[in-house]
Order: C-alpha cells, then structure tokens, then sequence
C-alpha cells in the first residue's frame, strides 16, 4: 500500500478529553494515523476505548464537555482542527460522512426518507428539486433498495433494519464524500444482514475510491473488511499496521487476546480465551501502560508509558516486551 | 436501597444554589408554620383579641403588632398568614400523603398484575386524567360544601392518578429484573414482592412526583377557597386570606391581599425548586 | 384509518355514558329538589304530588333513563334563579369563554415555543437561566392571585385597564366578541393575560425538556454529519419532533383553562360560563350547575378526540393501515 503518495487523512496526536464533573476523561489520548484514497481502515476496541470519539473528532461533532485539546487533522491538505464551524458544515456530509451504528435512531422519525436525502443534497449542491430527486432515487437504487422512487415516499419506520442502515449508507454516499466514517454501522443488523451491508459498503468505497473507517469492537469483521487495522485501548491506539501482519502476527498483548477470542480460528481444538479484567476507567489513568493491570507478560518497565514504535515494516506497536526492551 | 446512596445524593445535591434555596425556602416555612403559636404576635382566631378600631391599618414594616397591617376585622395580617400557612401547608401534605400511598399501591398492583385489573385501573386513570383537576375538586366541594377534610379528599381524589401512572410505569420496569425473578422463583407470595422487593425501588420517581404535586395541591386548595370552595372560614388558609383581601383591593387596602399571595406564592416557590432539583438530581437520564 | 375513528369515536361515546351516569349520580344523590322548587308553606300532599309529576319516586336507573332521553334532546331542566332553560344560559356564555381561553393560548404558543427551545439550545446563556427562572416564577404564581396582582397595577394604580366585565362587544359570527372593540380589547388584556402568565410557563417547560431530550438523540448527530447548520437542525428537524407534543399539550391545556375559567372569571366578573357556574354553585341551582357539567365534559371529550386525531395525523409512526 502505497500511503505515502498523498494521503486522504492524516490525523496526529489528536488529543479529545471531556471535562466532567467528576474529571477530566482523556477518551482519546495521543493518537495518529494516516489513511490514503480507497483505504479502508479498521479502528478495532472495546466500548469506550475512544474509537467512536476519534471519529467525531475527525467531524468536528465534540459537545461539550468534550474538546479536542491538542493535535492536528489534515484532511486533503488541510487542518481540520483550526478550521471554524461554518467551514467544517460545507466539508460534513459533502466530503466526509458518516454511517451511524444503530439505523433504529439515527434517521429522523418524522421526515420521509425522500427528504432526508435531498436535504443532504440541498445543503452541499445547486440542484433543482427534479434533479435532486432523481439523484435520491439513483442513491437508493445504488445501495440495493428495490422500487427506490416509491420508497422515498416512506418513513423510517417502514423500512427493516437492513433497509434503513442502506439508506443511511445512501445518505453518506451522496454528495461522492473522500472520506466516510462507519461507526459500528452492523452491529445492530442480523449477521446475515451484517455481510450484506459490509459487502455493499466496500464495493462503493472500491468503485469510488473513497477512503473509509471502519470502527468496530469485532476484529474478526476488520479482518474481513479492511487494509490496515488501528487497534485502540483507553483512549490510546496500541497497535497499528497492515491487515495482514496484525491479524496473522499480533504483537500487542491486548491485541493477541482479541484475536484469540474470535471462535473458529486456525486452533480449533482450544479453548476461547478471553481477556481477563477490565479496561480502567478513564479518570485518573495511572502514568504507565494502560493495559498493565490486565497484562501476563508486563514487567517493571511497564510502569512507564510505552509509545508506538516500529517493529516491522509497516508495523508498529506501543509495547516494550516487542520493543527489544 | 435509596438511603444508601445518601452522602452520594446530598454531594450531587447542594451543587445548585436553586435547589438549596429551594429546601430552605421549603423548610423556613414549614418552620414558619409549625411555630405559628409561638412567633406570631397575636392568635387572629381569638375573637377577644380582636378589635374593630384596628380594622385595614397600613403595614408598619417593624417587627411587633400590625408589622405588615391588619384586615377588615383589625386581625394582625402578619399572625394571620402564620397560621393560613399551617392550613394550606396541611392540607397540601395530607392530601399528598393520602394520595401518594393510595396511587402507589393501585400503581403497583396494576403493573404487578399486568392484564385485567391494570386496564381496568388505567382505563379510570385515563378518563379522569382527561378532565381537568380543578374541575373535579370543584364538583366534590360543590356537593359536599366547605370543609377541612373534605378538601384534603377531594385533592387526593384528583392526585391519585399521578402517582399510580408513575408506579404502574416503574413496576412494568421492575418486575422483568432478576431479582423479581428470584424472589417469585423462592416462592414469595405476590404481595410480599410487591411490597417489599419492588415497592423500595421504585421511591425515587415517586418523591419527585410527590414534591410537585404538594406544591400543586396547595395551589388548588388555596384556588378553592378563594372561590368559596375550599376551607371553613373558621379555618382560614392563605387563599381565604386572600379572597377577603381582594374584597377591600379597591378601597386601597391592596396589603392584605397582596401579602398573603406572597407568603403563598414563596412556599410554592420554594418547593417548586426543590422538586426540580430532585427530579434532577433522582433522575439518570439527563445525568452527564 | 377510518376503522381507528370509529374506535375513537365509540370510544368517546362511552366515556361521556360514564360521565353523564356520574353527573346524575351527584344530582341524585344530593338532595330532594322538590324542597326548592315548592314554597315553605307547601303542605305534604302537594310535596308528594310534585315528586310523582317529576317522576322522584321512581327508582335509580329509570329516572336516570329519563334524564338522559330528555338531555339528549337538550332539556336540562330550568334554572331556578333565571327561570330560562339552564342550557341556554350555559351556550349564551361559551364564546365569552372560549375568547379568553383563545387569546391566552394562543399569547402562550407565541411566546413559550421560541422561548422554551432557546432555553434548550443554550442552555448556559444567561437569557435562557432568566427564561426557566422566570418560568418557574411563573408556574408558582397562583392564577387568581396574579390577577390581583394585575388589577392592582393596572387598574387600581395606574387606571389604564378596566378591571371587570367584556366592554363593549361586536357581532362575529353570530358571537359576540369583545376583541373587535377597543374597549372590548382593553377589557380582554387583564384576564387573558392571567390565564396566559401560567400556561405561558407551562410550555416553556415542555418545549425546554422535549427539545432536550430529543438534541440527545442520535438522528441529531446524524444530522450535523450530513453538514446541516445547526439552525436547520433545531428549526427543522427537532421542532417538528417536539410538535407532536406540543399540540397535545396545547389541546389538553386548553380544556384546562376553560375549566380554569372559573377562577380567572369570578376575579373581572367576566360574563363567561365559569363565572355563571360558580354563582350558580353558590345560590344553588342545580341545573345550572349539572348542564354546565355536561356541556364542559362533552367539550373536553371533543377536544381529546380532536387531539388523538391530530396526533396520529402529525406522527407518522402511529398512522394506522
């Protein structure tokens, strides 16, 4: 892969804490990567690990008590972080979107699917109401919606799950966006829809050579779907690389236990493991590496915060055991 | 279960000053009205205290005898808002009290039971909740004339509703969780679970129910008898006070109406603020 | 669709059986008209006469038959103060009534909408703190001592407003209606805005904590993804999400302050069927006070019935095959 060229997105120590009563939450703490055109790449942890937070941030969609505190997101060239609201509207939903985890709530119950779309249109383009209707219905016919002119007449609540997260995908893809961000967007769809949808979704991406992340708790999807793979804990990203190298030679301990839960890998006859303990709240992390405490190969060394490292091409790590420490 | 969280509940709560003004709003009155014999200058339901010469004097703003003037009959304004306040505040508790205990259980027993008896005590919720409150409360005081307990009935009967909407809605929620489960599964009778297993779970939603229907029962009690309706005269509660005060309004004697709304308007006030600061505080859903 | 209007329908039919059997229930229960209608001197023969002629000696459930045969064809007796057919005297009122309970509906909309959702949007403006304290003022304030309050500074004090009855009133409709005079209007400011202050409130409240609720929702966020501005959003989107409840709201609140009529009435000897009744209630004529019952409770029915309509008309996921 080729990421050198020039890339769609670059994020760099990207900081984003909330100001809570109770603290302050570092949800995402000092994490970079960068994405090229037709990419698509997995950000893969647990809830709260800060994979949907590092998405919004890219958005500029942070409500307060939250605040992206430091880092830079250069999106096509540009810093998407010192930009003002006003600007980052005209760049939302035309050059990078967003696919929502649950197609239950993230569709407005009260206007028909038809507005829905031609509104996103209306927003970022002149086009005439004839025109954007039809753009809707070619949308809707794009992503598998059969008799996509009637069905604009519906509402959300008339379509299946499957059906309303393929309108959402519809709406994303409207405006031909470089960038869409997919939070969990089939975790709330039946596994056989689940497919379908991812299918669908990286048949687009390849057709346009749109650049995507995938944000999900399932590594076993990312190993299906993706190019490269993002692994996130507490805020932090532990382990980057290409699919390939993360998947077949995990090297972050965290890591390893992920891959070691997904049933029906090569060792069948084991025993699923799971990771034991669980990840630290947030408020007050201690100094040290944030997997510490549920860690069987930590040492002293530990105690201090490991950063990511390369530790084979294109393959980076934020773990002192694969360090040569 | 809900008084363990206590400290928890009083850090969280002393963080708006709108929610300590209110509790001390609420308390000062409540105070207020307890110490009425002792605090106030005059027992105003003493007739030989009373004298006509007295009659509609302007407040003297200093503390003693006629501080905030005197009514049509020269009754100490000042004494006789003290002790107004101890009605209203009576019968805003009593009815409450009344009607809470009463609400919840039908509200429990409804979402307990689930099936016939709950539709059947909903479907009366709900038509009784289509007519106004003031408008029932004033068929019963029509028919049964003034009184004391009369009013505080006729409040209940309006408040009930609220209460067993809200219970009936939290025991639906209850009763699926696997305590309930355990407890039905170890052979504990219905009414024991019902009583003890979800009732002390579902006390928060219900206080803060209660907080502003006191404040709404005082309001109506207080509308009643300004209309007539309400308390004897023999027993008057802040809105009577009122009533007669407005009776003299346009002779220029505008204190004696005017302060007693005051008074009445300040409890309500003060529990108004204490009740959204509960809802606030009891409530998980809008918590960050 | 039209199968759920006639469940609607069917349904509203029941509940004024039930109200009517109640309403015959207290009348029949309190008391022995006879004694009002006959003069103290009346010797017992002629009691006894007059309670067969009014069929009072029959049993409970044929003399309510018989009320109900004779309200259904609008006979609610006679008032004994005004000797007129109590209805008529109840109907003459409404529009005094329904006047004031419009115009302070529709001052509280007018405001407490753009209000209520400035004070979600910005929560931390100072405007919107002073607009939730003052609505919480104003949901403290007893109604009929806010209209003391009124009279005193604008009648008593200042001298600008009248302080009692309608004024001078025009011919609309076949109603008489003070809001086409200026005297009339001057005479409608005081009441309407006392009824106003309270509802006013109300749907600050209401429109605060239902535009809260749904700014949380995820469709919002999706919203402000799809590059909408953040007028859009809340102009647009949430505001048709909260109107669905506002319009309940505005619906049920208006039979609240017909009922509420009462009170707001007797303070500026408004003309209306709340005063009429309350007067009634006092010099006890109970037919008067029985057809304002009815009448008010078929009105509420109504109004109930319009507001599920309207519901299932403005919220697409209830709109039934």
């Amino acid at each position: 892969m080729n990421t050198q060229a020039s890339p769609v997105l670059k994020v760099e120590g990207l900081r984003t804490h909330f100001f809570t009563r109770k603290g302050v939450v570092k949800a995402v703490d000092d994490v970079g990567f960068t994405l090229g055109p037709g990419q698509i790449m997995g950000l893969v942890g647990e809830s709260g690990a800060g994979k949907s937070i590092t998405g919004f941030s890219i958005l500029g969609l942070i409500d307060p008590p939250g605040r992206i505190v430091a880092g830079k997101i250069i999106f096509q060239g540009e810093d998407l972080i010192a930009k003002p609201a006003s600007e980052l509207e005209k760049i939302r939903g035309n050059r990078i979107s967003m696919v929502f985890q649950d197609p239950q709530t993230s569709l407005d119950p009260v206007f028909k699917i038809g507005y829905q779309i031609t509104e996103a249109l209306f927003v970022h383009h002149d086009l005439s109401r004839a025109q954007a209707r039809d753009r809707a219905e070619q949308l809707l016919r794009l992503v598998g919606i059969p008799s996509p002119a009637q069905r604009l007449r519906d509402y959300p609540h008339q379509f299946s799950g499957g059906m309303r997260q393929r309108v959402g995908i519809a709406i994303a893809m409207a405006s031909d966006p470089a960038l869409i961000i997919a939070d969990e967007p089939t975790t709330a769809l039946d596994v056989t829809i689940q497919a379908q949808v991812l299918t669908l979704m990286r048949r687009l991406v390849q057709q346009k050579g749109t650049a995507m992340i995938l944000i999900t708790h399932d590594i076993a999807l990312v190993g299906q779907f993706c190019d490269r793979i993002g692994v996130m804990y507490a805020g932090r990203l532990v382990e980057k690389g290409a699919k390939e190298e993360v998947i077949t030679r995990p090297l972050h301990p965290y890591t390893q236990g992920l891959i070691a839960s997904i049933p029906g890998r090569q060792e069948r006859r084991r025993r699923l493991r799971q990771i034991p303990g669980m990840m630290p709240n947030l408020i007050g992390l201690p100094e040290g590496c944030p997997f510490l405490p549920r860690c069987d190969q930590a040492g002293e060394d530990c105690r201090q915060r490991p950063a990511l490292a390369e530790v084979a091409p294109g393959h980076q790590v934020a773990c002192f055991r694969r360090q040569g420490r | 279960m809900f008084l363990a969280g206590w400290g928890e509940f009083w850090t969280e709560f002393r963080e708006s000053k709108s929610g300590l003004l209110g509790a001390g709003l609420t308390l000062a009155f409540i105070l207020a009205s307890l110490l009425a014999p002792v605090i106030s200058p005059q027992n105003p339901y003493d007739l030989t205290q009373l004298f006509l010469q007295n009659s509609n004097l302007a407040p003297k703003w200093i503390p003693g005898m006629f501080m905030l003037g005197s009514d049509g009959q020269g009754r100490d304004l000042y004494s006789a808002i003290l002790y107004g306040l101890r009605v209203s505040l009576y019968v805003g508790l009593a009815s409450t009290v009344l009607s809470a205990v009463f609400g919840t259980l039908v509200g429990v027993l409804a979402g307990y039971m689930r099936g016939k008896t709950d539709a059947l005590i909903m479907r009366i919720a709900d038509i009784q909740l289509s007519f106004p409150a003031i408008l029932i409360a004033l068929v019963i005081m029509s028919l049964w004339g003034q009184g004391l307990f009369k009013i505080i009935i006729a409040i209940s009967v309006v408040n009930w509703v609220f209460y067993a909407r809200t219970a009936r809605g939290s025991t639906l929620a209850e009763r699926e969780k696997d305590y309930v489960d355990a407890a039905r599964a170890a052979g504990v009778a219905s009414g024991a679970i019902m009583l003890r297993e979800i009732l002390p779970n579902i006390v928060a939603p219900i206080i803060v129910i209660g907080t502003v229907r006191v404040a709404n029962s005082i309001i109506l009690e207080s509308t009643l008898s300004f209309l007539g309706l309400g308390v004897p005269i023999t027993e008057p509660s802040l809105g009577s006070l009122i009533y007669e005060g407005y009776q003299v309004l346009f002779s220029g004697f505008w204190w004696s109406s005017v302060l007693p709304g005051l008074g009445l308007m300040g409890v309500v006030l003060g529990i108004n603020l204490l009740g959204d600061r509960l809802r606030d505080v009891l409530n998980p859903r809008l918590k960050r | 669709m039209l199968g759920y209007l006639i469940r609607r329908i069917l349904q509203s039919i029941v509940v004024l059986l039930c109200v009517s059997v109640v309403v015959f229930a207290i009348m029949y229960l309190s008391g022995d008209p006879v004694e009002m209608l006959l003069p103290p001197e009346a010797t017992q023969k002629q009691v006894e006469e007059l309670r067969i002629h009014l069929g009072l000696d029959k049993p409970f459930h044929v003399q309510y038959l018989t009320f109900l045969h004779k309200a259904l064809q609008g006979d609610l007796g006679k008032s004994f103060i005004f000797n007129q057919p109590a209805i008529s005297l109840i109907v003459e009122r409404i529009p005094a009534t329904m006047e004031l309970a419009v115009c302070a509906i529709f001052l509280a909309v007018v405001i407490g909408l753009p209000a209520g959702m400035y004070a979600a949007v910005r929560p931390n403006s100072w405007l919107a703190k002073s607009i939730m304290s003052g609505s919480l003022l104003g949901i403290s304030l007893p109604v009929f001592w806010l209209g003391i309050i009124l009279v005193l500074i604008f009648s008593v004090i200042l001298g600008w407003l009248p302080s009692s009855g309608r004024g001078e009133t025009g011919l609309f409709l076949g109603m008489r209606l003070g809001f086409l005079t200026i005297d009339g209007l001057k005479h409608l400011i005081l009441p309407a805005l006392t009824i106003a202050v309270f509802q006013l409130a109300l749907i600050v409240r209401l429109v605060r904590a239902g535009m809260q609720e749904v700014l949380l929702q995820d469709f919002v966020k999706f919203l402000k993804a799809k590059g909408l501005s953040e007028n859009r959003v809340v102009y647009v989107h949430a505001l048709k999400n909260i109107l669905i409840p506002v319009v309940t709201i505005i619906g049920l609140q208006l039979g609240n302050i017909i009922a509420f009529a009462v009170v707001t009435e007797s303070i500026f000897a408004w003309p209306g069927m709340g005063k009429l009744v309350i007067d009634s209630i006092h010099a006890l004529d109970r037919p008067v006070v029985l057809s304002y019952l009815l009448i008010i409770s078929l009105m509420f029915v109504f109004l109930n019935f319009l507001v599920d309509v309207v519901y299932t008309f403005l919220d697409p996921r209830i709109r039934l095959k």
